[in-house]
């Protein structure tokens, strides 16, 4: 049905991408993926650099004795472990919950321009 | 000791012979180009997984960091969280836009933005440089680690691992090297379970007993499960530093990103990492228990044997005295048969960097510049890219030869994660979500970023040790900066096109409905 596109490699979509970009659905999806992204990232980012803040300037504090992990340091490593745990869970269900409904319904519109007779508009 | 050789010697030898049925296999089914450097897309999403964590439940992790936490406590763990974390910013950024992008390499995706055989050389050698950096750290640790585990000498010990990954990656391929590394991150898993569940039967299954219990007898006590030990906390800007090299370095690594093209689509490349954080999580904190364990438990003879080679001997040590004592027949072969794992473990590390390493000569240098718009590239490009991975394979064994044992390795991977951080990482993210971002950035943001790494790091205490002009150990909170700003400077400099911006946001935001399509 596309015969005017270029041979393609797997991945790759549809003909002229700056017209599929301005497609609202698509627009709002790659709006909203990125956003998501970046904020996870940026969530990310502070508590990591907040841990190693602690780390490096107040070890005293991860010294204190801990009556289930020995110290509030290994307190911390594991909550580091579980926070980087629930974050990927977070994202993944995010993703498949929301963006992957959205890219579906962006595919179904992009494509039903796209079949459109050329020369129609 | 001696019968233990020989023991970890068969182990090995059966390991490998064993690893051959697979190669054997993958051989058979890598013909194309595509099969060679993406294991054909076939890898599942869970397989993929596996793989990643067995990148990182690498040698390094089972015995440095065991041995790490062994000798200093607390600050052994610190690598681990790096580690754990540094998977998140590929999660949420780059992971399925990788693979959405359908390249065999990391070079081929900054060329969807910008098709040009220089930023296609640059790019090329930037991942070469990190490649091969970590390749040389990885076998000059393999050879010391095998002098101390096997009897061997150095340089045979380096030409038998040498050999092995280049036979492995030269026949089996991607495909290959995948399932190599999933064994043996099972047979990882499988081992740090029964030896942290042995551990803590000592110390009637509280992890807070053993954290006190390792404590007491270590000499400087309470301090060793708090920082200070191996991180001093006279430079706290150096920690902090520290913590970020290792994470964001790990999300520039060219051999790990390349696992991505591994899958069938976006979706799985981003499942995969769940996987893979699940796996590598587990693993890291059994770690913890490994070298908390071997603080408490190892006495006498086995400690001293535990401390010696940087604390890299620890893990195998603690296996037999877990096992019944060193002297007895089975903490013998509870020795060997993990010294064995650890050899594996190097092997399947090394043959992915391998990999990578033979993307970039093959893929990007000859079949993306030199033979740039020929026909049939696709007919030779097989047969080359085995042939880079015999070349490179043994270029990268005589050199690891030639560096020699009593080389600074600390050196070559500081250096590869530096640029890996510093370099890698700005032009990547920049390409694919910066639209200002044009040829120059990417060219002046790769060369830039590898410079200042090594001119940081030849400042550093790491090389020049108390003459040092640069008081940080870990450059990375000077470069990482300026490896964005050169790209930035480099876009506002040079011309003002950005390349195929809009064909790749949509190829790398919207590839997850191409495999949806009906």
């Amino acid at each position: 049905m596309l015969e005017h596109t270029s041979p393609q490699k797997p991945g790759e979509v549809f003909a002229d991408s700056s017209q599929i970009q301005k497609n609202p659905g698509v627009a709002s999806l790659i709006r909203r993926s990125r956003t998501f992204g970046f904020t996870l990232f940026a969530v990310t980012m502070i508590i990591y650099v907040g841990f190693f803040a602690l780390v490096a300037f107040a070890p005293q504090v991860l010294a204190a004795d801990n009556a289930l992990f020995g110290s509030f340091g290994f307190l911390l490593v594991f909550a580091m472990f579980v926070i980087a745990w629930a974050l990927t869970w977070f994202y993944l269900r995010q993703t498949t919950r929301v963006l992957e409904p959205m890219a579906a319904a962006a595919l179904r519109e992009v494509q039903a321009s796209l079949s459109k007779p050329v020369g129609a508009s | 000791m001696s019968e233990t050789r020989i023991i970890t010697l068969v182990v090995f030898g059966v390991l490998v012979i064993g690893m051959f049925g697979i190669i054997g296999w993958a051989a058979r089914r890598t013909h194309s180009a595509s099969d060679f450097f993406t294991a054909g897309r076939s890898i599942s999403g869970f397989q993929n997984g596996l793989a990643i964590a067995g990148d990182f439940m690498s040698a390094g992790t089972f015995l440095g960091t065991t041995g790490l936490i062994y000798l200093y406590g607390f600050d052994g763990t610190l690598i681990l969280v790096a580690a754990i974390f540094s998977f998140l910013p590929l999660l949420f950024l780059l992971a399925e836009r990788l693979r959405n992008g359908g390249a065999f390499t990391l070079a081929e995706v900054l060329s969807l933005r910008f098709p040009d055989p220089t930023v296609r050389a640059v790019t090329a050698a930037s991942s070469l440089v990190v490649s091969l950096l970590y390749l040389f750290a990885q076998l000059v640790g393999a050879g010391i680690l095998l002098q101390a585990l096997s009897g061997l000498s150095f340089s045979t010990a380096v030409i038998i691992t040498g050999g092995l990954m280049t036979v492995y990656v030269a026949f089996g391929g991607m495909l290959g090297a995948t399932w190599v590394m999933i064994i043996k991150a099972i047979i990882l898993l499988f081992v740090g379970v029964i030896m942290s569940a042995a551990i803590l039967s000592h110390t009637g299954w509280s992890f807070a007993a053993l954290v006190r219990d390792a404590s007491a007898v270590h000499p400087k006590g309470l301090e060793y499960a708090a920082p200070g030990l191996l991180l001093p906390s006279v430079h706290p800007v150096d920690i902090l530093s520290y913590g970020l090299v290792y994470m964001l370095g790990t999300a520039g690594l060219p051999h790990v990103l390349i696992r991505f093209f591994t899958v069938k689509d976006g979706t799985a490349a981003r499942r995969s990492l769940g996987w893979a954080m699940g796996a590598m999580g587990l693993f890291f904190l059994m770690v913890v228990i490994l070298g908390l364990g071997a603080r408490l438990l190892l006495t006498g003879d086995a400690a001293t044997l535990a401390s010696g080679v940087g604390g890299n001997l620890v893990a195998p040590v603690l296996a037999g005295v877990l096992g019944g004592g060193l002297e007895t027949p089975f903490g013998a072969i509870c020795i060997a048969l993990i010294a064995g794992v650890s050899f594996l473990t190097i092997l399947a590390v090394v043959s992915g960097l391998l990999i990578s390493a033979s993307g970039a000569v093959a893929h990007d240098i000859f079949a993306g510049v030199f033979w740039r718009g020929q026909a049939n590239i696709e007919k030779r490009e097989p047969t080359v890219a085995r042939l880079s991975a015999v070349v490179v394979g043994i270029l990268a064994t005589a050199a690891s030869i030639a560096i020699g044992s009593g080389f600074n390795v600390t050196f070559l991977l500081g250096l590869a994660f530096l640029v890996a951080a510093s370099a890698n990482l700005p032009v990547l993210l920049c390409a694919l979500f910066w639209r200002k971002f044009n040829r120059s950035g990417a060219i002046l943001g790769l060369s830039g970023g590898v410079l200042v790494s090594l001119a940081l790091i030849i400042a550093s205490p790491i090389v020049l040790g108390a003459q040092a002009y640069l008081s940080l150990k870990y450059p990375a909170i000077i470069s990482i900066p300026l490896g964005f700003a050169f790209c930035w400077l480099g876009s506002i400099l040079g011309e003002s096109k950005s390349g195929n911006f809009d064909e790749l946001l949509v190829r790398t935001e919207l590839g997850t409905f191409a495999s949806a399509k009906p």
